[in-house]
C-alpha cells in the first residue's frame, strides 16, 4: 500500500510539472501582450523598467528556468501584472476558502438528499414515488446549473423577494447559489443510488438478513444503506476535485467573491503570472483528489486494494 | 410494517438533520467572520454596483474605470468637473478654493483651501500636489497618464521623456507657500483646469513608506476628498464612508458609500429593481421595459463624450487612396448603423469631435457653424460611392473593378455587438462598393497588439477624451507622438504633415473663433478624407432609483459625491 501511495505520488508531481511548463510555454506564445496595455503611452525608460520587474526583457526560455527556480524555492507564483502589489499566492489565499465553501456545501446536500432519494425511489420501485423521482433527475441532469441560477434567482429572489439577488457574507446569501449548483449533483446521486440501492436488495446477504427474521428498517440501515453506499464515496473524490471549475459560473451569477473572477479575467488580461499561478493550482487540487480517491477506493473495498496490490 | 417504513422515515431523517446541523455551522462560523456591514438605522448609504473590481487605489497607477470611480470619491482633486444641464461640464472648487490664470493664459495659480486635510487631520498642501505631479512627470514611477501634461506643464514631457537633460524637478509646478500652487504651462490652453481635476494628490511620507503597497489594501491608503475608504475586499465590495477631516465636511450629504462588484447584467438590474442598489446602467430593452414598469427611478440619459471609430492602416495599397477610403465612408448610412446594431441606442455622428467639445466656454460645432459635420458633407457629395471607389482604383493603377478588391477587418473583441458590426459591414460595403470583405474575428487585446504592429487593414476604434477640447482627440493623430500615430496608421503624406502643422500652430492661439477654425481645417483632414471614419457616441441610459438625489454623472464619467443624497 505505501509503495502504492508512493508512486502516485511520483506521478502527480511529474504531471504537476508538465501542467506548469506547458501552462507557461502556452501563455507565453498566446498572442498580446500582457503589458501592452499597462504601459500605453509610458516612456520608454518606464517601460523598460516595468519589462525587467516581470521580466520580459529576457527570452522566454530564460523566463521558464526563472520562474520554475523561483516557484521550487519560494512557492511563490509572482506578483499579477494587473493587481499591482499583490501576488498569486496572495490572490489564492485570499479568495479560494470562498470558493470552496460553496461547493462544499453543495456537495453534503448533493450526498444526503440524493442518497435519501436514491432509497426511497428503489425501494418504491415500480410505484408513483419512482416514477416522480425518476422523472425529476432527468429534468435535473439535463438542464444546466446557471438556467436553475437564473430561474432560481428570478423567482426566489427578484419575484418573490424571499432571499437577496445577489451578495455575500450573511447565511442568507449561500442558499440560491448553493441550491443552483447542487441540484444537478443530487439527480446524478440520486440516480447512482437508485441502481446500486437495486443491486443490492437482490444480494443473497439481504435474502439471509431478512430470512434471520431482521426487521425491514434494519436491513435497509444495516445492510442495504451500508453496501449501496460504495459507489457513492467512490464518486465524492472527483466531485471535491471539480468543486472549483463547477462554481466559477453561479459565483459570476451571484457576485460571490470567489476565485472564477481573476481565473476568467486574467485570460482575457494576459495576466501571466495570474493564469499560470491558478492553472498550477487547480492542478494541484485536482492531482490531491485523485490521490485521496485512489487510497479511498482501497478502503473502501478491499477487493480493489487486493487488485492493485498485485500490480 | 407501515410502522416501520415510518421508524425508516425518522431515522432517515435524523440522518439528514445530522449532516444538515453541521453544514449550517460551517456556514454561520463563515459568514460570522464576514458580516459587519448591515447598516444601522438612519445611517444614509448609497449602493453602487460596477462589473469589474477596484484595482487599486494608487491614483498615479491605477487607472480602471472602478479605480476612476474610487479615486473620485476619496480624493480631492484641484477642481472637480460637474455635469452642467446641457450635458456639458463645469469646473467647480475641490482642494483649490479659488484659481486664476495670468494675462498670456501661461500661468495658474490655484489657492487651496486654508483648511484642506487628509482624513488623518494632517493638513492638505500645495506641497502635496508638487509632489505628486513631479511623482508622474518621473519616469521611474511609470506613471499611466503622466503623457496627459506633456507639452502642457512646462518641461514636463522633456523630464517624462527624459529629453534636454530635465528631470522631474525642473517641471513647472511650484507650491509658493502651503496653499498657494503655481503651474506653468507652455501655451494658453483654456482646458488645462478641466486636465487638473483628474490630478488626484498622494501624500510623500506615506508614498515612501508604502511603495509600490501605496493604496493596494485598505489600510494603506490615505484620503483626500469627502469620503474615506472603510473597507475594501477586492470582489466583493468597496465600502467608503463620510470623511470627517474633509474641509467640507458639513455639506457632504451621504453616511457611506458601498460599491458592490456584479458581473452579470441581468444580477444588476434584478438588485436595482428590488432596490438592493441604486442605480444601475443597461441597454438592453427588454429590462429597460421592466425597470419602467416598476415605476422606481428617473432615466439619465447622457451621451458619452467618447466617439466611436472605423481606422484604415493606410500601407495598404487601396486604403492608402483617398477616394477609396471615402466610399467606404460614404458607403453606410449612420442612422441606420445606430438602429440595427444598438437599438437606436446611441448617437449616430457626423464630426471625430462630440457636441460636448469646448473651446473656452464656447461649443466648437457652434464656433464652426456645424462645418465639422464631414462625413454628412461627403455623403452629399458622393452620391454613387461605387463610382468614387472605382475612380480611386484608376488613380492606383488598378482596373475599375471592385469585386477584385478585398478588404480585411479586424473585429474589436469576439463579442455579440463585434460580430454583428463586422457582419454589418460586411453586408452593406459589399453591396454598396462590390468589393469583398474578410472578417477576422479576435480579442480586443490581440486587435491592439495588430494595430500597434500595424498588421491590420480595417480595425474599430474609441476614444475617451480626457478634457473636453478638440485637440484631447486631434493628438491622437498627430503622426509622430499620438497614440494613433503614422506606425500605427500609415498615415505619413502630405495630409499629416499638414495636419500636424495645423495643430501645432493652435496651441498658441488665444481667440477662440480663430482656433475652432483651424482645429476645423485639420478635422476635414482627418474626417472629410477618411483617415479615420466617425461612427456613433455610446448613448446607455442609466436608471436612477427615486430615493436618490443629486446624482449626475458628467460626460467623461464624473460624479460630484459630495452632493449626492439618498432619502429612505
Amino acid at each position: 500500500m505505501l509503495k502504492f501511495i508512493g508512486k502516485r505520488i511520483g506521478y502527480a508531481v511529474l504531471t504537476l510539472f508538465l501542467i506548469a511548463t506547458a501552462t507557461f510555454f502556452l501563455v507565453a506564445a498566446a498572442p498580446g501582450d500582457p503589458i501592452a496595455a499597462k504601459v500605453g503611452q509610458m516612456p520608454e525608460q518606464a517601460q523598460a523598467i516595468i519589462n525587467e520587474k516581470y521580466g520580459f526583457d529576457q527570452p522566454v526560455t530564460v523566463r521558464y528556468v526563472k520562474y520554475m527556480k523561483n516557484l521550487l524555492t519560494t512557492g511563490d507564483f509572482g506578483e499579477s501584472i494587473v493587481y499591482t502589489g499583490k501576488s498569486a499566492n496572495d490572490i489564492i489565499k485570499e479568495n479560494t476558502l470562498i470558493s470552496a465553501k460553496i461547493g462544499l456545501m453543495a456537495i453534503v446536500f448533493q450526498v444526503v438528499i440524493g442518497v435519501l432519494l436514491g432509497m426511497v425511489s428503489a425501494l418504491n420501485r415500480g410505484k408513483a414515488v419512482d416514477h416522480l423521482i425518476r422523472v425529476l433527475v432527468v429534468l435535473a441532469i439535463c438542464v444546466p446549473s446557471f438556467v436553475f441560477a437564473s430561474l432560481l434567482q428570478y423567482f426566489l429572489a427578484f419575484k418573490w423577494k424571499l432571499v437577496p439577488v445577489f451578495g455575500w457574507g450573511e447565511l442568507k446569501h449561500y442558499i440560491l447559489p448553493v441550491a443552483a449548483y447542487a441540484i444537478g449533483g443530487i439527480a446524478s446521486y440520486t440516480k447512482y443510488m437508485r441502481s446500486s440501492t437495486l443491486s443490492v436488495i437482490g444480494e443473497d446477504y439481504i435474502v439471509t438478513a431478512k430470512a434471520k427474521g431482521c426487521s425491514r428498517g434494519r436491513v435497509v440501515r444495516k445492510h442495504v444503506l451500508r453496501n449501496s453506499m460504495i459507489p457513492i464515496v467512490t464518486m465524492i473524490g472527483p466531485a471535491l476535485a471539480g468543486i472549483f471549475a463547477g462554481s466559477f459560473i453561479i459565483e459570476k451569477m451571484f457576485s460571490i467573491p470567489g476565485l472564477g473572477f481573476y481565473y476568467v479575467k486574467s485570460v482575457s488580461d494576459n495576466d501571466y503570472t495570474m493564469v499560470i499561478g491558478l492553472t498550477i493550482f487547480f492542478a494541484l487540487l485536482f492531482v490531491i483528489a485523485l490521490i485521496v480517491v485512489d487510497i479511498l477506493y482501497g478502503i473502501v473495498d478491499p477487493r480493489i486494494r487486493v487488485a492493485k496490490g498485485k500490480k | 410494517m407501515k410502522k416501520r417504513r415510518i421508524l425508516a422515515g425518522i431515522m432517515a431523517a435524523v440522518l439528514v438533520a445530522g449532516t444538515l446541523a453541521g453544514c449550517g455551522g460551517g456556514g454561520e462560523s463563515g459568514s460570522g467572520s464576514k458580516t459587519e456591514g448591515g447598516s444601522a438605522g438612519g445611517e444614509k448609504v448609497f449602493n453602487y454596483s460596477y462589473n469589474s473590481v477596484v484595482v487599486g487605489l494608487n491614483p498615479i497607477l491605477n487607472t480602471s474605470a472602478p479605480d476612476n470611480v474610487a479615486h473620485n470619491i476619496i480624493c480631492d482633486p484641484l477642481v472637480r468637473n460637474a455635469k452642467k444641464a446641457d450635458n456639458t461640464t463645469e469646473i467647480i472648487p475641490a482642494a483649490a478654493e479659488t484659481w486664476e490664470s495670468s494675462e498670456d493664459g501661461r500661468t495658474y495659480t490655484f489657492h487651496l483651501h486654508e483648511n484642506a486635510k487628509w482624513n488623518d487631520g494632517e493638513p492638505l498642501t500645495a506641497q502635496d500636489f508638487e509632489y505628486t505631479l513631479k511623482l508622474m512627470a518621473d519616469p521611474d514611477t511609470a506613471a499611466v497618464n503622466a503623457w496627459l501634461f506633456d507639452g502642457v506643464i512646462e518641461n514636463f514631457g522633456e523630464a517624462l521623456y527624459s529629453k534636454d537633460g530635465k528631470t522631474a524637478e525642473d517641471i513647472g509646478v511650484k507650491a509658493v507657500d502651503d496653499t498657494t500652487l503655481e503651474i506653468k504651462i507652455t501655451h494658453p490652453a483654456s482646458y488645462f483646469t478641466e486636465l487638473a481635476s483628474s490630478v488626484y494628490p498622494v501624500r510623500q511620507d506615506k508614498y515612501e513608506e508604502w511603495g509600490e503597497a501605496y493604496g493596494s489594501s485598505a489600510d494603506k491608503i490615505i484620503c483626500s476628498g469627502p469620503f474615506e475608504v472603510e473597507s475594501w475586499s477586492q470582489n466583493t465590495e468597496f465600502v467608503a464612508k463620510k470623511n470627517e477631516n474633509y474641509w467640507d465636511a458639513e455639506n457632504v450629504k451621504l453616511d457611506k458609500i458601498v460599491m458592490k462588484v456584479i458581473q452579470e447584467p441581468a444580477t444588476a438590474i434584478q438588485a436595482f429593481i428590488n432596490q438592493e442598489i441604486d442605480v444601475v446602467a443597461t441597454s438592453d430593452l427588454n429590462w429597460a421595459e421592466q425597470i419602467e414598469a416598476a415605476n422606481m427611478s428617473t432615466t439619465e440619459i447622457v451621451p458619452d463624450s467618447a466617439p466611436e471609430f472605423l481606422m484604415f492602416n493606410m500601407e495598404n495599397e487601396y486604403l492608402a487612396n483617398t477616394k477609396i477610403r471615402q466610399a467606404l465612408s460614404a458607403a453606410f448610412d449612420r442612422q441606420e448603423f445606430v438602429d440595427t446594431l444598438r437599438d437606436g441606442k446611441a448617437l449616430p455622428i457626423y464630426s471625430v469631435m462630440p457636441d460636448t467639445m469646448l473651446i473656452g466656454d464656447k461649443s466648437y460645432t457652434e464656433l464652426v457653424d456645424g462645418k465639422n459635420y464631414f462625413v454628412k458633407e461627403l455623403q452629399e457629395e458622393v452620391k454613387d460611392p461605387k463610382a468614387l471607389l472605382e475612380e480611386g482604383l484608376k488613380e492606383i493603377g488598378k482596373p475599375a473593378d471592385a469585386s477584385q478588391v478585398t478588404l480585411h477587418y479586424a473585429s474589436r473583441g469576439t463579442n455579440e455587438l463585434s460580430k454583428k458590426m463586422a457582419e454589418w459591414y460586411k453586408q452593406i460595403w459589399e453591396a454598396e462598393l462590390g468589393i469583398t470583405l474578410e472578417i477576422d474575428m479576435m480579442e480586443w487585446n490581440v486587435m491592439w497588439d495588430k494595430i500597434d504592429a500595424g498588421d491590420y487593414e480595417i480595425a474599430v476604434g474609441g476614444w475617451g477624451p480626457y478634457y473636453n477640447e478638440p485637440s484631447a482627440i486631434l493628438m491622437l493623430f498627430d503622426p509622430e507622438t499620438g497614440y494613433f500615430n503614422a506606425d500605427k496608421l500609415g498615415w505619413n503624406n502630405e495630409d499629416s504633415k499638414k495636419f500636424k502643422e495645423l495643430c501645432e500652430s493652435a496651441t498658441d492661439i488665444v481667440d477662440e473663433k480663430e482656433k475652432a477654425e483651424i482645429y476645423l481645417q485639420a478635422e476635414e483632414l482627418l474626417v472629410k478624407n477618411a483617415v479615420i471614419v466617425p461612427e456613433y457616441l455610446e448613448q446607455s441610459p442609466t436608471f436612477v432609483a427615486n430615493t436618490v438625489k443629486n446624482y449626475f454623472v458628467s460626460t467623461n464619467g464624473m460624479t460630484n459625491w459630495a452632493e449626492v443624497d439618498v432619502e429612505k
